[in-house]
């Protein structure tokens, strides 16, 4: 075991020995077959290793007749998917997600600061990529790829959200070649970077915890819903390389479960973690075009309120997050987003307005201002070339 | 794959035919050829997309930028024979709410030639040539429904006075519903007032009794 999960494995098994157990196993593991790709690639360069990734994403046989064989391999596994996949049970959770965007795109960002409390937080920081641009373009990637999943056609073959998948899959395996490259990761302390756990606590986080946030936000969905949601998430994790021990089908309860023992097993969240949270919510006010001072920090305000309520206050003082009162912001929301509703009705051509922008609001926050299948070529963000 | 944009008119109205696919690789590509082709003065533009393959959320992105620069009053823009998977997205997105999605181009050219018909007070025309409603003047009916208050109202002016402008109508039921919701809002402020209120005189009175059973 990683000495870094030694103090809270005791307390963890108590909780589930069996998930505990599995969970800690997971942390010591990678990615083999997408490490795999990434060794392959290696002595090509950088810009020849792009070149056959573009050429697998976008089906040129041609090119990737000349791609070493992990790559080709790697691509041929994944042009199929899995039997349980169903393209058309994902849609009555698509369509929840489109009624539903203005609760689940803060519940998502909210997962990601409940990402940022694990040892997540140490892999991005060993990337030396926590800079002011960090927030933005985290909270953008992220969200680009949540909203592309959540269209239609989008994780089929030659969808923009199966590319977007398998490249967060190829991106993890060259940041963890680049850190184990360069000797600033102690695995028999924190086990693997970018390890399988980490895959499925971040899973678990944007699938069955967001769904538990967005409800509590307002969103409201029967069971069916909730399960087409949950093999949305499931398929796309799949893609991203998750491994099948960690995805419990794609059960909600399951997949909660997972979380709530990965919390226990985790070390308590340090520096890198509130260093990275607040990074997050640095970046929402420039995400949303607030430009003055007061607007922004308003926006902020409500976000840190919004979050502890969501996350609890044992998790927000972890992270370092401001306190502020938030027992009644939640039902507060609730009702707005009733009356929002009512509003609507009642005056459809506020709807539309309201619609208009929020959708457009959503596309541009997961604006980026271009999108290549490039890996990145150096650890540190000022020696990189831009990916 | 790249995107294509080719360029027509259609009974004077500007439609750009797009084959190919949209996404975040080619989105910036796709808007600047859109962009290259609409002069600043031009009144309207459809989008035909029987050709294209696959859209995704940058591809919408741009439809929807291109769309804002036909907003004012006279201009129109709309979007034609979505190919079944396209107009899944659309469809499902929401998208189709937002921006006017036709079967046909030329249904897509008659709609933007006719003009925006939203919020047209209903009417008939009955074989005397004059005007009558349709809506019922069921106050009680009516009064659930504001942009029924509203259209009612226009509607009952013009009976005995001159029709407005489509401007003016436009504006007139677009401030009278703002008018009707922000009494709603004081409806609403004053009910919670009085539900808080009852709260209170129960809490008072609760109180009244446990001191009459303590004497």
């Amino acid at each position: 075991m990683p000495s870094a999960y030694e103090p809270q494995y005791e307390r963890a098994s108590r909780l589930n020995p069996e998930l505990a157990a599995q969970y800690i196993r997971h942390t010591v593991l990678d990615d083999p077959f997408a490490d795999k790709v990434v060794a392959e690639l290696g002595p090509f360069g950088i810009s020849e290793a792009n070149r056959f990734i573009r050429a697998g994403m976008n089906r040129d046989g041609k090119t990737l007749r000349t791609a070493p064989r992990a790559v080709r391999d790697f691509f041929e596994v994944l042009e199929i998917p899995p039997p349980w996949w169903d393209p058309e049970a994902g849609r009555p959770g698509i369509r929840a997600f489109h009624d539903y965007s203005d609760v689940f795109i803060p519940a998502f960002f909210v997962a990601t600061v409940q990402n940022a409390a694990t040892l997540i937080a140490k892999g991005f920081y060993a990337t030396g990529r926590v800079n002011s641009s960090f927030g933005p373009r985290r909270i953008r990637q992220n969200t680009r790829h949540f909203i592309e999943i959540m269209l239609p056609g989008a994780l089929d073959r030659g969808g923009e959200g199966w590319r977007l998948s398998v490249r967060i899959r190829l991106v993890h395996a060259q940041i963890r070649h680049l850190i184990r490259a360069s000797g600033r990761w102690d695995e028999s302390v924190f086990g693997a970077p970018l390890s399988s756990a980490h895959m499925g606590v971040a899973s678990a986080n944007f699938s069955a915890t967001m769904l538990k946030q967005a409800t509590r936000l307002g969103a409201v969905m029967n069971r069916a819903t909730r399960d087409s949601f949950m093999q949305i998430w499931r398929y796309a994790s799949w893609l991203i390389g998750t491994p099948e021990s960690l995805l419990f089908e794609g059960e909600e309860q399951k997949t909660h479960e997972l979380y709530r023992i990965a919390r226990a097993c985790e070390p308590q969240p340090g520096m890198e973690s509130a260093v990275i949270a607040r990074a997050l919510f640095e970046a929402l006010p420039k995400i949303a075009g607030k430009t003055d001072p007061e607007e922004a920090k308003a926006m902020r305000d409500q976000a840190y309120r919004v979050t502890r309520a969501l996350i609890g206050d044992e998790m927000a003082d972890q992270l370092q997050l401001p306190k502020f009162r938030s027992r009644a912001i939640l039902p507060i929301m609730r009702n707005t987003r009733r009356l929002t509703r009512v509003h609507h009705r009642l005056v459809p051509s506020v709807a539309a307005a309201w619609r208009s922008s929020a959708f457009a609001f959503l596309l541009d926050s997961a604006l980026l201002d271009d999108l290549s299948y490039r890996l990145p070529d150096h650890l540190d963000a000022e020696k990189a070339t831009p990916w | 794959m790249s995107i294509e944009v080719a360029w027509s008119r259609d009974c004077g109205t500007l439609v750009a035919t797009l084959a190919g696919r949209i996404d975040g690789a080619n989105s910036i590509e796709c808007a600047d050829a859109l962009r290259s082709g609409i002069r600043d003065d031009e009144p309207s533009l459809i989008l035909n997309l029987s050709q294209l393959e696959y859209i995704g959320s940058a591809g919408l992105r741009v439809l929807l930028l291109t769309a804002r620069k036909f907003t004012r009053p006279g201009q129109g823009f709309g979007l034609c024979e979505l190919s079944p998977r396209v107009g899944d997205v659309v469809t499902v997105s929401g998208f189709a709410d937002i921006i006017s999605v036709y079967g046909s181009q030329r249904d897509a050219v008659a709609a933007i030639a006719a003009g925006k018909q939203a919020r047209t007070p209903a009417t008939t025309e009955p074989a005397d040539g004059g005007i009558r409603l349709q809506r019922s003047v069921d106050m009680d009916v009516l009064g659930e429904n504001l942009s029924d208050i509203a259209t009612y109202t226009i509607e009952k002016h013009e009976f005995t006075n001159p029709a407005l402008s489509a401007g003016l109508r436009e504006e007139a039921y677009t401030a009278i519903t703002g008018v009707l919701w922000e009494e709603v809002e004081r409806i609403m402020r004053r009910r919670e007032e009085i539900l808080a209120g009852m709260f209170q005189r129960a809490v008072a009175t609760l109180e009244e009794v446990l001191a009459r059973a303590d004497e």
